[in-house]
C-alpha cells in the first residue's frame, strides 16, 4: 500500500516503476505482436477468406507476377489476366522473392481453414536455386516464418522473432553470406558480396535499351543467377517437397510452372553454354516434378528477350504482354488437363 | 562502452549509481568520487585499454600545470611565470592533439606540396581526445584568468573524466560542473532527478537507435555505395545525413544529460532546435552550443583581445579564423576545413547583412539557412571529393530526375502504386519497405526536427504524469528493441 502512496516524494518513484519498468515489459511483446500483424497480411487473408468461402485458385508467386518495370504503361498482374479469360476466384500470395521456402509455411494454414482451394498454382523461379537467393538470409524469410507460425498455431518463438526482426541477427547472417564464396561446378565466381557489387548497374536500362554497354556485368549476373549446377539433392527440393506433400495430404490439386527467364540475353552475354546449363537444370527440376506426380508447365525458355524488363540485373520480370502470355499458358493448361 | 548498449543500460549504470549513492549515504564522499572516477576510466577503456594511459597522462600533466599556476603567487614574477606555464600547457595539449589527430594530415599535405614521399605514421586515434583536450585547455585558461581553481586531484580527474560527458561532450567548464559535484545536496539520491534523467536518457536513446541509425542506412548507401544518384536519391541521401547527424549527436547529448542528471549533475545543453534557425548566426547559437561557447570564449574573443581595437573587419577575420579552427577540430581532412570555411564565410555574410539592416521574411531566412546547412553537411560527410560531387550533381538534377509515370499513378492496388516508386530510389533502397520507411522517416522525423520542442523545452515542462509516462514507456520499449543495432556515434570520430 506504501507503493500506492501518491505523496509528492513518491510520485517520481511510482513514475519510474510504472512507466520505466512495468509498462515497457508489457509493451515490448505487444509491439512485437502488432508488428507481426502489420507485416504478415497474407496469413490473415488466407484464414479470413478460406474460413468464409471457398476459392478456385490459391496462387503462389513472386514479383514476376506483377508489374515492376518503370516504363510499363499497363500494370495488370498474371492473376488478373487469368480472370480476363476465365473468371476464377483467385487468392494470391505474391511478394518479392517468394518461393517454396515460404510457401511451405503458408500451406500449413490450409490445415485449419473451413474451405480449401480447388487448385494451388506454384510459380518456380530458376533463380531460387542460386546462391543469390537460396543462401541469402534475407530470402530465407525467418521473421515471416515466425509470423506465419503465429497465425497457424498461435505459437511462435518471440525471442527468434525479435532477434531477427530487431536485434540485428539477420544483418549478421547477411554479412556472413556476403563473405561466403560462390562456387558453381568447380569454378569460383567470387563471394556473394563482391559479385553483388560487380553486377550492379545504376542506369535504368529498361527504357534506354543500352544493356549491351554492360555486357561484362550482365554476363556475370546471368552466370550467378542461373548457371549453378542443380542436382536433385539441392536443399530447395526439400522446401518444395514439404509444400507439395502438405498439399497432397490435403487432397488439393497442384500446378507448378517454371517462370520464364531471359534465355536470349543469357546466350547473348554468356554464350551457348548458358542454354545448355539452364536446360540441364530445367531437366533436373522437371524430372523431380514428374517423379512427384505433379503437373507442371515449363515456360523457362518460352519468352523472347524483349518481353523482359529490369534488364540491369538479369531479372525474370516481364512486361504486360509477357504476363499475359504466362496467364494464357496457365489457362490453356487448365482447360486441356481438366482442372476446371 | 556505448550508452546505447544493454551492458551500459542494465549493468554498468545501475551498479555505478547504486554504489555511488551508497558510499555518499555512508558519508564516504572521497570514496564516492573515487568510485565515479574509476568507473569513468572503466567506461573509457571498455573499447580498448591502450588509450587509458594517454588520458591519465593528460589529466596528470594538465593538473600539475594548473596547480603550479595556482601556487605561483609566491614567485618573483608571478605574471611571467604564470603565463609561461599557460603557454606550456597550451602547447602540450595542442601538440598532443596535433600528434594523434593531424600528423598524417600534415605529412600527406607536405608530400603533396613538396613531392616528397614521407611515410604516414598511421597513428591510432585515441577516443575522445578532441573533447578532453579542449576541456582542459579551457580549464587552464580559466585558471590563468583567475576564474576557477582546483587543488584536489580527484576532483580535477573527475571533472575531466566524468563518463557522461567524457567521450563526446557536452564540453563543460570547471566552474559550472565542479560546484555541483561538491554540493552536499547532490550526494542524496533524488527520484525527482532520476525520473527526469531516465526520461531524457530514453529520449536520447530513441533519437539515436531508432531515428539516427535508420537514417544512417540511407545516408551510408547514398554516400558510400551508390555510384550515381538521381535527383530524388541525392536529396534523400543529403537530408538523411542531415537528420542522422542531428539525431545522433543530440541523442548522444541527451543521453549524456540524462545520465548526469541521475547523479544530480546538470550538464549544459548542446542543442536547441538548430534546424529551426532562421539565420546562420542563429544556427550556431543552437548547434553544438558548448563547442560554440568554447570557440567564442577561447578563440574568437582571444583574437579580438589581441587585436586591441575592435573593428567590424577584425571581428569578421576573427570569426573566419574561429570557424576555420572549428572545421579543423572536427577532423584531419580538407573536407572539414572547407566546411568550417563555408560556415565562417556564411557568418560574415550574415553579420554584414544585419549591419546593412536588410530585412528578410523569416521563412526565406529559414529556407536559405536550412539548405545551406544541408549542403555544407554533404561536404562534412564526404570521404572524398567525388562523393561530394556525386551527391551535389544529383541534387541539381544532373544525373536525371525520375518521376512516376502517369499510368502508374492510376494503379489499381496500393502495392502496384507503391512499386512504381522503386526506380526513384533504386540506388539507395532495394526493397519496397525500405523506401516506405525512408519516406516516412523523412516526413515525420524531418518535421519533428523542424517544428517540435527540443529536449531542453521538454525537460523544463517535465512532470511525472501520464502523458510523459506513456511517452517514456513507448520510447523505452521501442528503443530496447533497436539497441542491438549498434552503430557508433558520429562524433566519436572527432
Amino acid at each position: 500500500m506504501k507503493f500506492m502512496n501518491f505523496k509528492s516524494g513518491n510520485k517520481y518513484k511510482q513514475f519510474i516503476i510504472i512507466y520505466a519498468i512495468l509498462c515497457p515489459l508489457i509493451l515490448i511483446p505487444v509491439f512485437t505482436l502488432f508488428d507481426l500483424f502489420a507485416t504478415e497480411q497474407f496469413s490473415y487473408q488466407i484464414k479470413k477468406i478460406l474460413n468464409k468461402e471457398p476459392v478456385d485458385i490459391l496462387y503462389f508467386s513472386d514479383s514476376t507476377s506483377f508489374a515492376s518495370g518503370r516504363c510499363e504503361s499497363s500494370r495488370e498482374t498474371i492473376d488478373e489476366f487469368i480472370n480476363e479469360v476465365t473468371p476464377k476466384k483467385i487468392l494470391k500470395v505474391t511478394d518479392e522473392a517468394y518461393s517454396a521456402i515460404i510457401y511451405q509455411d503458408y500451406v500449413k494454414l490450409l490445415r485449419h481453414t473451413k474451405y480449401k482451394p480447388k487448385l494451388v498454382i506454384i510459380q518456380l523461379n530458376l533463380r531460387t536455386f542460386s546462391d543469390n537467393w537460396y543462401k541469402n538470409p534475407y530470402y530465407m524469410f525467418k521473421v515471416k516464418k515466425e509470423s506465419i507460425s503465429f497465425f497457424n498455431s498461435y505459437r511462435f518463438n518471440i525471442y527468434n522473432y525479435i532477434n531477427y526482426r530487431y536485434m540485428g541477427k539477420l544483418d549478421k547472417e547477411i554479412k556472413e553470406w556476403k563473405n561466403s564464396e560462390v562456387i558453381y561446378g568447380n569454378k569460383l565466381l567470387g563471394t556473394n558480396g563482391t559479385i553483388q557489387e560487380e553486377i550492379k548497374i545504376t542506369e535504368h536500362l529498361e527504357c534506354l535499351g543500352r544493356e549491351y554497354d554492360y555486357k561484362e556485368k550482365l554476363s556475370l549476373a546471368f552466370r550467378y543467377h542461373y548457371m549453378n549446377n542443380i542436382k536433385d539433392n539441392h536443399p530447395f527440393f526439400n522446401d518444395l517437397n514439404n509444400t507439395l506433400e502438405e498439399l497432397k495430404n490435403l487432397n488439393i490439386k497442384v500446378l507448378v510452372y517454371l517462370t520464364p527467364i531471359n534465355m536470349e540475353d543469357g546466350v547473348r552475354y554468356v554464350g551457348d553454354e548458358f542454354r545448355s546449363r539452364v536446360n540441364s537444370n530445367v531437366e533436373t527440376i522437371t524430372e523431380y516434378l514428374k517423379k512427384s506426380g505433379i503437373d507442371y508447365i515449363d515456360m523457362s525458355s518460352d519468352l523472347r528477350g524483349d518481353y523482359f524488363v529490369d534488364k540491369r540485373y538479369s531479372c525474370e520480370h516481364v512486361n504486360s504482354e509477357g504476363r499475359r502470355q504466362i496467364a494464357n499458358k496457365i489457362v490453356n493448361f487448365l482447360k486441356n488437363h481438366d482442372f476446371d | 562502452m556505448l550508452f546505447n548498449s544493454y551492458i551500459f543500460i542494465f549493468a554498468f549504470l545501475p551498479i555505478v549509481l547504486f554504489v555511488y549513492f551508497l558510499l555518499n549515504h555512508k558519508r564516504l564522499v572521497l570514496a564516492a568520487k573515487s568510485w565515479l572516477f574509476g568507473s569513468s576510466l572503466l567506461f573509457y577503456s571498455w573499447w580498448t585499454i591502450s588509450y587509458l594511459p594517454l588520458l591519465l597522462a593528460s589529466i596528470l600533466i594538465n593538473y600539475t600545470i594548473a596547480t603550479q599556476m595556482m601556487y605561483c603567487e609566491g614567485q618573483r614574477k608571478p605574471g611571467v611565470y604564470k603565463k609561461s606555464l599557460l603557454i606550456i600547457g597550451l602547447f602540450f595539449n595542442v601538440a598532443l592533439l596535433c600528434y594523434f589527430k593531424y600528423m598524417d594530415f600534415f605529412i600527406s599535405n607536405l608530400n603533396f606540396i613538396t613531392g616528397s614521399n614521407i611515410q604516414l605514421l598511421h597513428i591510432a586515434f585515441p577516443l575522445a581526445i578532441s573533447f578532453f583536450t579542449i576541456q582542459q585547455v579551457a580549464f587552464l585558461v580559466d585558471v590563468y584568468e583567475g576564474l576557477t581553481e582546483e587543488r584536489s586531484f580527484i576532483d580535477y580527474a573527475l571533472f575531466v573524466s566524468f563518463f557522461p560527458h567524457l567521450i563526446a561532450g557536452p564540453i563543460v567548464r570547471h566552474k559550472e560542473i565542479m560546484p555541483q559535484h561538491n554540493d552536499l545536496r547532490n550526494k542524496i539520491f533524488s527520484f525527482n532527478n532520476f525520473s527526469l534523467g531516465v526520461f531524457i536518457f530514453s529520449l536520447g536513446l530513441f533519437k539515436k537507435v531508432v531515428i539516427a541509425d535508420t537514417f544512417a542506412l540511407t545516408a551510408n548507401r547514398g554516400f558510400d555505395e551508390a555510384q550515381l544518384l538521381t535527383f530524388v536519391e541525392a536529396w534523400a541521401t543529403s537530408l538523411s545525413y542531415t537528420f542522422q547527424l542531428y539525431f545522433d549527436f543530440s541523442g548522444y547529448s541527451d543521453m549524456a544529460m540524462g545520465t548526469a542528471l541521475m547523479f544530480n549533475i546538470n550538464l549544459p545543453a548542446n542543442f536547441k532546435s538548430p534546424y529551426q534557425s532562421t539565420s546562420i548566426i542563429d544556427f550556431w547559437k543552437r548547434w553544438h552550443i558548448t563547442l560554440t561557447n568554447f570557440i567564442t570564449v577561447y578563440i574568437y574573443s582571444a583574437i579580438l583581445r589581441a587585436a586591441k581595437r575592435v573593428t567590424l573587419t577584425k571581428s569578421m577575420v576573427a570569426i573566419f579564423i574561429a570557424m576555420f579552427v572549428s572545421g579543423l577540430w572536427h577532423g584531419a581532412a580538407w573536407t572539414y576545413v572547407i566546411w568550417g570555411i563555408m560556415h565562417g564565410s556564411a557568418l560574415i555574410i550574415n553579420h554584414t547583412w544585419r549591419k546593412l539592416k536588410i530585412k528578410m521574411p523569416k521563412f526565406m531566412g529559414w529556407l536559405i539557412t536550412f539548405n545551406f546547412i544541408n549542403i555544407s553537411f554533404i561536404i562534412f560527410r564526404s570521404r572524398e571529393w567525388k562523393d561530394f560531387l556525386k551527391v551535389l550533381e544529383g541534387m541539381m538534377g544532373l544525373n536525371g530526375i525520375i518521376i512516376p509515370t502517369f499510368e502508374g499513378m492510376k494503379s489499381p492496388t496500393i502495392r502496384q502504386f507503391l512499386v512504381q516508386f522503386k526506380p526513384m530510389f533504386y540506388n539507395i533502397a532495394s526493397y519496397m519497405k525500405e523506401i516506405v520507411t525512408l519516406v516516412f522517416m523523412l516526413i515525420v522525423f524531418g518535421l519533428i526536427a523542424l517544428i517540435a520542442k527540443n529536449s531542453i523545452q521538454i525537460k523544463e515542462n517535465f512532470a511525472p504524469n501520464i502523458k510523459y509516462g506513456v511517452w517514456l514507456s513507448f520510447m523505452i520499449a521501442i528503443s530496447l528493441l533497436f539497441v542491438s543495432r549498434q552503430v557508433d556515434f558520429i562524433y566519436f570520430n572527432f
